[in-house]
């Protein structure tokens, strides 16, 4: 039996040897690729499930690498907002389940060992990211994880999505070096890389203030492109919506939330030294949340292309989260943390049920795709139990999320931003009831597409069990929200709230 | 204000490299104008991160063992 | 008017940077915290319980040895991310026989001469890596410089030589795998993942181990660029 704290350092092991193995195992047989990468991902999750159980029950642990205590050695520090590797596994499972039918005819024979590979090293980098405690493992994860996705988007070889990820490049590149610039700068004002160990020595006050402004900022704009936040999101509604879709539905999903996790680990560090009042900052980010809430919503109603408006979607989503950190009173931010879960869930509902509605009728915009309710009805009402739910209609995942960041608007004294939530709730309803019409209630334009049938169990079973899920979340909502509230009050608890 | 300037001019200089480089990624619009920017940004991280390890009258860390050397710990960090 | 705008921004965001490193300790005093912190113990303990002599190597392969376990893995990445974008069905077979550019006969001789000692200086490094500097990354990237030498040179399929297929797959992916065997091995005698045996009497396995995994970097390093040069060279 491995003991307990032995699971940590496996958890980001497992997905990296399988990555690094994949061609050599699969010798070009995609088959066997897809296999390996569902068995790997099956392992992660048995490590993921145990950590998390484990966080539950005792609290925070860590792990020491190579026996170094944790200013010397790098440490692996598993706390409740790590547990996002919990969602990671699950949506990377079912996306690599996904996978197996849809890239057999969307990429080119070779690629595909590749895929899954890049898939595999995906996953490694976001899990990694989540555990890791120390501030130069999280760059050499976030490497990983930025890489991969990069090439994740360009990998159908179209000109289009070469264009998408090369802007997704640059894009990624200028954020990375910053995190690195501001790193260099913590670690200059310090001499250490361990976050905890960094908040304590910046909080005996030895440091100026100004680069640790300066590293805060660099830190936040950095993670802020990788999660697009307004001003920085022009890279996202491209490379969402022309990767493929298991991919749009890891990235949507997963990928920029780690530049959530990112936000809070920096917040971690800051809050915890009390040297900087960042209340500033605060509130640059609920403003930035709210007008990301108003202007994904606002583009997401001019789009024809499904997975565009879903690309939209999904900013208007990151603003909501950030909205809640940046309030941060107890409620909104375990309601902002719960959402990059709930949300986690519904994204990849509707990217994987729209890729199944792609990939079969082979159109992507909701003029061609009118009607497809009859022709395909499973994956339609998926796709529409994903749209109620990020509505935030009350049965179903999104809504306590919500409800949690809007109270928590009423607790921090800014009723202004709740007001501003339940607006733009409004807006998204009315795109997502257009969606949700035109597949329903609109005669269909191309009527041969009433024949195709629904997609194979193997890509309409994850559709089915996250839109279950959704349901399920919806209902079971109050345990990540009890799950993630000790680790919200330690947040906060420096503030005195 | 002039004087931690003047002392810190090596890492003041990674800043203008950083900031030329970024020039280059924003304003050009020739792909691999703005690959040669990202290079420079890349670089100009590096050698912050490299300053940051020298010691005045320091030698290199993998040498015997003499009082002062310079610190080992930025140097990996290059590596990627 | 869209560059003016540029370099508006880009000094809105150069003064509060240079403000910040101004206010940075001062460089190179000793009295720098990056000097007397976490430095301090890896310059003092390094030589004798990390298992090797060169400090940098101390540091990047035992101290922070799962940082270099992930560059190591992104170098693998890289890999993944050319061979998914670039790959293509039967890309060779569809590529015209390229005009053979005749190669100088002086050059040819020159690099058949020179192969054998650029492969040994590479060893030489990759083996020393622990002594004195260099190491893995450094020896790996001139035993991949070797093969696009030799591709260039002596023409592609003299170099396929060098690279077997059979194996190819798994050279790639060395570096990362024999990170992942020490760190295995550590786990088994130390009960940390990628830790090192502590004791005086195991100092020679210490030693063994940073070197295995020396030369996992150096072979999978080598790999990786020469795969990467070949995929290019064939689009």
């Amino acid at each position: 039996m491995v003991s307990w704290p032995q699971w940590l350092s496996l958890v980001a092991l497992v997905p990296l040897v399988g990555a690094v193995t994949t061609p050599a195992v699969s010798r070009g047989r995609s088959r066997v690729a897809a296999l390996w990468a569902l068995g790997v991902m099956t392992v992660t999750s048995f490590a993921a499930l145990m950590l998390i159980l484990r966080v539950a029950r005792e609290g925070p642990f860590s792990y020491p690498f190579g026996g170094w205590k944790s200013p010397i050695g790098i440490e692996f520090r598993f706390d409740e907002f790590s547990a996002s590797i919990g969602i990671v596994c699950l949506v990377g499972w079912l996306a690599v389940l996904y996978s197996q039918r849809y890239v057999e005819h969307a990429l080119e024979e070779p690629r595909i060992p590749y895929y899954y590979t890049l898939l595999l090293l995906n996953f490694t980098g976001m899990i990694g990211f989540a555990v890791t405690g120390d501030l130069f493992n999280l760059f050499v994860f976030m490497e990983i994880l930025s890489l991969s996705s990069y090439a994740l988007v360009a990998i159908s070889g179209e000109r289009t999505a070469e264009m998408a990820g090369f802007k997704y490049l640059i894009m990624g590149a200028i954020s990375s070096l910053m995190v690195l610039f501001s790193i260099g700068l913590l670690y200059a004002s310090t001499g250490s890389l361990n976050m905890a160990d960094i908040s304590s020595r910046i909080g005996d006050g030895a440091v100026g203030p100004i680069p640790l402004a300066m590293a805060l900022a660099g830190l936040t704009v950095g993670f802020m492109v990788k999660a697009a936040l307004f001003p920085l999101h022009i890279w996202l509604p491209d490379a969402h919506a022309i990767a493929p879709s298991p991919v749009s539905a890891i990235l949507s999903g997963l990928v920029v939330k780690t530049g959530l996790i990112g936000i809070l680990r920096v917040y971690q560090i800051y809050y915890g030294a009390k040297v900087l009042d960042l209340s500033s900052l605060n509130t640059m980010l609920v403003w930035l949340g709210a007008i990301s809430i108003v202007m994904g919503a606002f583009f997401a109603i001019f789009q024809e292309d499904i997975k565009m408006m879903l690309a939209y979607s999904t900013i208007s989503n990151i603003g909501y989260i950030v909205m809640g950190f940046g309030l941060a009173s107890p409620y909104s931010v375990i309601g902002g943390s719960v959402h990059i879960f709930n949300h986690a869930l519904i994204k990849a509902t509707l990217f994987l049920a729209a890729g199944c509605l792609i990939h079969k009728t082979g159109y992507r915009t909701l003029y061609d795709l009118r009607g497809v309710g009859k022709a395909m009805p499973l994956t339609t009402a998926a796709l529409s139990v994903g749209a109620i739910s990020i509505v935030g209609i009350p049965p179903t995942a999104g809504f306590l999320c919500k409800w949690y960041i809007a109270l928590g608007a009423f607790e921090a004294g800014q009723p202004f931003f709740g007001v501003a939530l339940i607006f733009g709730a409004l807006f998204i309803f009315v795109y997502y009831i257009r969606m949700v019409n035109s597949f329903y209630f609109r005669q269909p334009v191309h009527p041969e597409f009433l024949e195709v049938g629904e997609a194979p169990a193997s890509m309409l079973a994850p559709v089915l069990i996250l839109a279950s899920l959704c349901l399920v979340m919806g209902i079971l909502g109050r345990i990540p929200l009890s799950f993630i509230e000790p680790a919200a009050h330690r947040l906060l608890a420096p503030l005195g709230g | 204000m002039l004087l931690a300037l003047w002392t810190n001019v090596d890492y003041v200089a990674s800043v203008v490299l950083f900031c030329i480089g970024l020039y280059c990624v924003i304003a050009k619009n020739n792909l691999i104008k703005k690959f040669i920017g990202l290079n420079i940004m890349e670089t100009s991280v590096f050698a912050f991160i490299v300053a940051m390890g020298v010691v005045e009258g320091g030698t290199h860390p993998s040498w015997e063992p003499a009082p002062g050397r310079r610190t080992p710990t930025p140097y990996p960090r290059a590596l990627s | 008017m869209k560059k003016a705008l540029v370099i508006v921004l880009l000094i809105v965001a150069a003064v509060p940077l240079v403000a910040a490193v101004a206010g940075l300790p001062p460089h190179g005093s000793p009295s720098n915290p990056t000097y007397t912190h976490v430095s301090a113990y890896y310059l003092e303990h390094g030589a004798e319980e990390a298992g090797a002599e060169n400090i940098v190597t101390d540091m990047i392969l035992n101290y922070r040895g799962f940082d270099t376990n992930g560059e190591v893995t992104v170098i693998f990445t890289s890999l993944a991310a050319v061979f998914g974008v670039l790959l293509l069905t039967g890309a060779v077979a569809r590529k015209p026989a390229a005009p053979e550019i005749p190669v100088s006969m002086v050059v040819r001789f020159i690099a058949r001469l020179l192969a054998p000692f650029i492969a040994i200086f590479a060893v030489y490094v990759i083996l020393n890596g622990h002594i004195s500097p260099g190491g893995g990354f450094q020896g790996g990237t001139v035993l991949g410089a070797l093969y696009i030498t030799v591709s260039i040179v002596l023409g592609r399929d003299e170099a396929r030589r060098l690279l077997p297929r059979g194996p190819k797959p798994w050279l790639q992916a060395a570096g990362p795998l024999t990170f992942v065997g020490v760190g295995l091995l550590g786990l088994v005698l130390t009960g940390y993942y990628l830790g090192f045996p502590t004791t005086p009497a195991l100092a020679w396995l210490r030693t063994a181990m940073i070197v295995v995994i020396e030369i996992g970097i150096g072979v999978g390093g080598a790999a990786v660029l020469a795969s990467v040069y070949e995929t290019m060279e064939a689009d």
